[in-house]
């Protein structure tokens, strides 16, 4: 198959440089845009939606009120303090309300970049991929909602002639998407770190939208391709954070076997609510400190009788 | 009081008519042994021995 | 396969906190946690010293007594008759539980006051609240009696009055440098090689002096001719050097009697009164003879620097004490085991300990520059041998394991890395980065060691030597390469520069003409005429400065002389000239740049806007930056917006190269007194925050009174957008051998980051990167456990901390960096 880089085209959130926690060394990681779930806790609410939108930003509003007249649809309107709130039923996203916005009140979330902008963009850092053994992760969102970009990625990411200017990939993934996706890319993916929400089918829909099924296939399928995985688990108060689960989600690590080289707690982390708030969204879970050693030394100690090693925060 | 009069003072071995006034000073972060030459016959002054604020 | 993840130790839970401090206390002996907490804190916060820190008066008062009783005496003779009646009769003391003693003052809460320096300063402290001791009237009397004699007598009084009064007026205008262009107020290297690796006492320097004085005599009482006539002031220069260690031998001595009346008529403790009996026969050794054991080896340096302080202050501490105070030290503890690993330890905490105690009176304006310290001490760590092998030993790890200890804020270290270091002497390096120490800062040895050769033409193995000579520039601590004199006066206000350029050498904050008038900047046609205007700006600034500066170097050994420092120098002993004089020294000068980025910036911004864009013209530019950009706020933004260094953007790099090329071929075209280069150093102390209401609104988008940026080649405040990869690279494309002497850049981290192993293998491949980069500096400040609670809380408020989490962007938090008005914003890299 040679689908050649140039004609990728992608929604991209963010390239974060300097990233520690997104697969071994200093890593850029890709925040492209969409998702193929709905997590009520979810830390990047901005991936969720496929395409490029406007989002307001309420710490910088200035309570103008120059949007509200550029809006065609009345999708825009304030709430009580004259702070924007955009109804997505209405919205056409044509995007006048932010560029009639001089504060940076109404931000353009997605950019549409083709895989060699992207790429050229993190092979900026490659003195430091190859000093820590880092390189490339594709995240969102849900990478896979956009799966020939990625695949475009990872390929762009291996493409050097020279087998020493090739840099290590790893793909962010919860797992979600259809396994023939999944083939075109896992080629030239060195790593996957796949999330592992929750082990009962009826909680995982409750609160992701789906149940698991696909994934514990999927991620069944990627262990007997061979895959290095890295399993990601949430720990979210009142969701999931159960001995049951978690003895649950050990059980599948060690029945995925050798493939698993390791697993990463992630407990929940307030700074998401800041992220809310910047948006004028509510977030359900609260502000705080998150788990703090003493709550975590336990689940620890149960993931180590069944995978080779436990970080927390990845 | 004449320095000489002083347990606090030691006379030079090589000229008694001078030597060392010592005084033992706690301030209110440490405490040390000062130390500086003076005269056997004149007077030890008032603010002697006390902390220096 | 299970391994037990066991928290248990109170200090391994005190670590994961992050409380480094209370772990400082637990860890250290009882007689460090004594000796720490019983210091007086010279260092003043808001300007302003810490209640109960006065100034000593007995030590001026002695001077002033002896110093104008023999006014007829040459200036070297005068001031060691002066000194040594300092030495022979000013209060002395000794702290409890001290092992280590010598201090610039007479008890332990005293500030030094060199009076003999500056007119201003000696005024300044009249008028300055809390520092008088009690009782404060009779102080205040004695202090106004004591300026009234010095008046217009300081050293500073003396060159003022030489001075080009042109050059004088812009000088002290305070708009283009600061410092004052004398010995009082600068700082020497020490001749480390002669003192320590050639193993000489001041007994052994006095033979060499009499030598000295026989063979000229010899000559003197001979034929006559114009070659014996400099002998007679060279032998009263001798006289001068042999008069002060003398008198030094007797201080040292004076408290060794003292230990002794201690220990026979005070003490009850006997394991005190055998330290104290130890501590009088290491006084009675050192500094009269070479040492013999660690503790000698470390009071014999501590002396030397005290006393070097008596006589001139000294703003800086330039030293490598794990490479000279290694052969005592192993012989101590690996040898003949004489002492534990933990008693080391003790002797070594305390020697920072008695460092960090040392102050001397400074005028408001270096006060504020140096918040909390009275000087930068930097003293320098690892490195190589002069045969190029690692010079890193157990002396290394235990000054890095003390600074954890001692938690003082002066000295600091900065580490000169190879790629040879063991990886353990890396990890005790990283340790205290992590503790939040704030250094070491990492220096790059075999750039820097290329750099002085370089520059000032250093042969290999003296370059090798090379010590901080304050916080970055190197000099060797050889016989030709120590510098006696670095004057802090060599610095310069840089954004002057651009500032200049654009208003044909008007200066509108101090509203006088200073630079040139380079052109109605209204009028250039293109990009390159407003360099052009640049570069003559630049070379007229740094020649104003210079000239000071030399002119003060020449005539210090008229206006000021350094007995004390010459009778530690092997050439001034060998020549009978002051160690100040140029002759014999190689030269190692350079000029501090403070404000240098804002240059380049300002400079793009220029390119793109006006004359590539030409979104604007530079008539309304210049009309914005004369009225602070007021009512201009959308263009004061899209100024902001330009191209900005620290992004790895050629458009701005570029720029950067150029000027600073400019200034490096500038560099070749002056000269220092001992014939050689000034090459340009940017860096900054707390420059930034003083400067901030005397450089003007700039075309980078800032307005009068905006915090300038942080220093050296760190890129603005929140305006390197890409992250410290962007940075490195940026900083990566300047040549850090020939494009200027050094060049600082400071990068924060977050802890959370850097915790446990993995965090020391990241931290350890960043180091190779900037390594493989060519970068000369780096130095790492940790994001404080406040900031970090804060953020938590409300990330978008604090865009210090860029949060490095699993799957996280924190994208969102950019986003409002722009609109943030009146915050100091400092960009956390977090790796």
């Amino acid at each position: 198959m040679s689908e050649s880089t140039d004609t990728a085209w992608g929604v991209v959130n963010d390239i974060q440089r300097m990233c520690v926690n997104d697969g071994p060394g200093f890593r850029s990681t890709v925040f492209l845009k969409g998702c193929l779930l709905d997590c009520r806790w979810c830390h990047n609410p901005e991936g969720k939606r496929r395409f490029p939108e406007v989002i307001p930003y309420v710490s910088n509003c200035k309570v103008c009120g120059e949007c509200l007249p550029a809006c065609p649809t009345g999708a825009l309107s304030t709430n009580g303090g004259g702070l924007p709130k955009i109804s997505r039923a209405l919205c056409s996203d044509c995007m006048q309300c932010a560029a009639a916005c001089r504060h940076e009140a109404l931000v353009v979330w997605g950019r549409v970049m083709s895989a060699d902008d992207v790429l050229s963009e993190v092979m900026k850092d490659k003195a430091f991929y190859k000093t820590s053994g880092g390189g490339l992760t594709v995240s969102g969102g849900e990478p896979m909602a956009q799966p020939a970009f990625v695949a475009a990625l990872m390929r762009g990411a291996k493409a050097d002639p020279d087998p020493n200017e090739r840099i290590h990939t790893a793909l962010d993934t919860c797992g979600h998407a259809a396994w023939a996706d999944y083939e075109r890319v896992l080629d030239f993916v060195d790593l996957v770190l796949l999330d592992i929400k929750h082990m009962d089918p009826s909680a995982h829909k409750a609160y992701t939208g789906r149940d698991n099924t696909l994934i514990l296939d999927n991620a069944r399928k990627m262990a007997a391709r061979g895959m290095k995985m890295r399993l990601r688990v949430p720990v979210i108060p009142k969701v999931n954070d159960t001995e049951a689960n978690f003895t649950a989600t050990a059980r599948f690590a060690a029945e995925l076997g050798e493939a698993v080289t390791g697993l990463d707690l992630l407990p929940y982390h307030p700074y998401a609510g800041g992220k809310y708030r910047a948006f004028g969204m509510e977030y359900e879970f609260p502000a705080g400190e998150g788990y703090d050693d003493e709550m975590l030394t336990p689940i620890i100690n149960l993931f180590l009788d069944y995978v080779p090693e436990v970080t927390v925060g990845g | 009081m004449k320095y000489k009069e002083s347990k606090n003072f030691f006379p030079y071995p090589e000229n008694p008519q001078r030597g060392d006034y010592v005084e033992r000073v706690v301030d209110p972060r440490q405490a040390y042994y000062k130390v500086k030459p003076v005269n056997a016959e004149d007077e030890i002054p008032e603010s002697a021995s006390e902390f220096q604020k | 396969m299970a391994q037990a993840a066991k928290i248990q130790e109170s200090i391994e839970d005190l670590e994961k906190k992050q409380e480094w401090w209370w772990i400082a206390e637990k860890k250290r002996s009882k007689r460090l946690d004594y000796l720490r907490k019983a210091v007086w804190k010279k260092g003043a916060i808001g300007g302003n010293y810490a209640p109960g820190v006065k100034v000593d008066l007995e030590i001026p008062v002695l001077f002033t007594q002896m110093y104008n009783w023999w006014k007829f005496d040459p200036p070297m003779l005068r001031r060691a008759k002066a000194n040594a009646h300092i030495l022979d009769n000013m209060t002395i003391f000794i702290t409890d539980h001290a092992q280590l003693v010598g201090y610039v003052g007479t008890t332990p809460n005293t500030l030094l006051w060199r009076i003999d320096g500056a007119s201003m300063v000696n005024e300044e402290l009249y008028n300055e609240p809390g520092v008088m001791p009690e009782p404060e009237q009779a102080s205040l009397k004695k202090v106004a009696d004591l300026n009234a004699a010095w008046a217009g007598q300081t050293a500073v009084d003396k060159v003022a009055r030489i001075l080009d009064p042109e050059d004088a007026v812009k000088f002290l205008s305070g708009a283009i440098g600061w410092g004052a262009p004398t010995s009082a107020y600068g700082y020497s290297g020490k001749d480390y090689e002669f003192l320590f690796a050639q193993r000489n006492g001041f007994l052994d320097i006095i033979e060499k002096i009499d030598e000295a004085i026989e063979k000229a005599e010899d000559r003197t009482m001979g034929a006559p001719g114009p070659d014996i006539l400099p002998l007679y002031e060279r032998l009263q220069n001798w006289d001068a050097m042999k008069m002060i260690l003398e008198a030094s031998i007797r201080y040292a001595n004076r408290y060794a009697r003292l230990a002794r009346i201690i220990a026979e008529n005070y003490e009850t403790d006997p394991t005190r009164k055998e330290e104290l009996i130890r501590l009088a026969e290491t006084c009675e050794h050192v500094p009269a003879h070479a040492p013999r054991s660690l503790q000698e080896s470390l009071q014999y340096d501590h002396f030397v620097q005290v006393l070097a302080r008596i006589e001139a202050l000294e703003g800086a501490w330039p030293a490598r004490p794990d490479y000279y105070h290694w052969p005592m030290y192993h012989k101590d503890v690996n040898v003949e085991k004489n002492i534990t690993r933990e008693e080391a330890l003790d002797l070594v905490g305390e020697f920072m300990i008695r460092a960090y105690e040392v102050g001397g009176f400074g005028p408001r304006w270096a006060r504020e520059g140096l918040q909390g310290i009275t000087g930068t001490w930097v003293w320098t760590l690892g490195g190589v041998n002069k045969d190029g092998t690692d010079a890193c030993n157990d002396l290394t790890v235990a000054f890095l394991q003390a600074a954890r200890m001692v938690r003082v804020a002066n000295p600091t270290f900065a580490f000169r890395w190879h790629p040879k270091v063991a990886d353990d002497v890396m990890r005790e390096v990283f340790e205290c980065i992590r503790h939040g120490l704030g250094y070491p800062s990492i220096r790059n040895d075999p750039v820097l060691i290329q750099n002085a050769m370089h520059w000032h033409g250093h042969p290999l193995e003296e370059a090798r030597t090379w010590v901080h000579q304050a916080c970055m520039s190197p000099c060797p601590t050889t016989k030709h390469g120590v510098q006696p004199m670095r004057m802090a006066s060599a610095t310069a206000n840089c954004a002057k520069m651009v500032e200049y350029a654009l208003h044909n050498g008007y200066d509108f904050v101090v509203q006088m003409q200073m630079g040139p008038k380079t052109g109605d900047a209204a009028k250039f046609k293109d990009f390159e005429e407003f360099f052009a205007a640049w570069v003559k700006q630049m070379e007229w600034l740094t020649n104003t400065l210079v000239r000071t500066v030399n002119l003060g170097r020449y005539k210090d050994p008229e206006f000021f002389g350094r007995p004390f420092l010459s009778a530690t120098y092997e050439r001034a002993v060998e020549s009978g000239l002051d160690a100040v004089s140029p002759v014999g020294e190689r030269g190692n000068c350079w000029i501090t740049g403070f404000t240098w980025v804002e240059n380049a910036d300002s400079l793009a911004a220029v390119k793109k806007l006006v004359f590539d864009d030409k979104k604007y013209t530079m008539a309304e530019l210049l009309d914005a930056l004369r009225t602070n950009w007021e009512g201009r706020e959308d263009m004061r933004l899209d100024f902001v917006k330009a191209p900005k260094w620290g992004n790895d953007d050629d458009y701005v790099d570029d720029i950067m190269l150029r000027c600073l090329r400019e200034v490096a071929r500038h560099s070749r075209e002056i000269q220092c007194p001992c014939g050689n280069t000034w090459p340009l150093l940017p860096e900054n102390v707390s420059g930034n925050i003083h400067y901030s209401s005397i450089v003007g609104a700039l075309p980078n988008g800032r307005r009068l009174g905006d915090a300038l940026y942080d220093g050296g080649i760190s890129p603005g405040p929140g305006l390197d957008k890409k992250g410290p990869t962007a940075v490195l690279k940026s900083c990566g494309k300047i040549d850090h051998v020939g494009d200027g002497r050094a060049f600082l850049l400071n990068q924060r981290l977050s802890p959370t980051q850097l915790a446990g192993e993995k965090g020391y293998q990241l931290w350890k491949a960043y180091i190779k990167t900037w390594a493989d980069l060519g970068l000369d500096h780096v130095q790492f400040n940790m994001v404080s456990d406040e900031t970090l609670r804060a953020a938590q809380r409300d990330p978008e408020k604090y865009q210090e901390v860029i949060v490095r989490v699993a799957g996280y962007s924190a994208h969102f938090v950019d986003i409002s960096r722009k609109t943030q008005d009146n915050i100091i914003q400092r960009t956390i890299q977090g790796i």
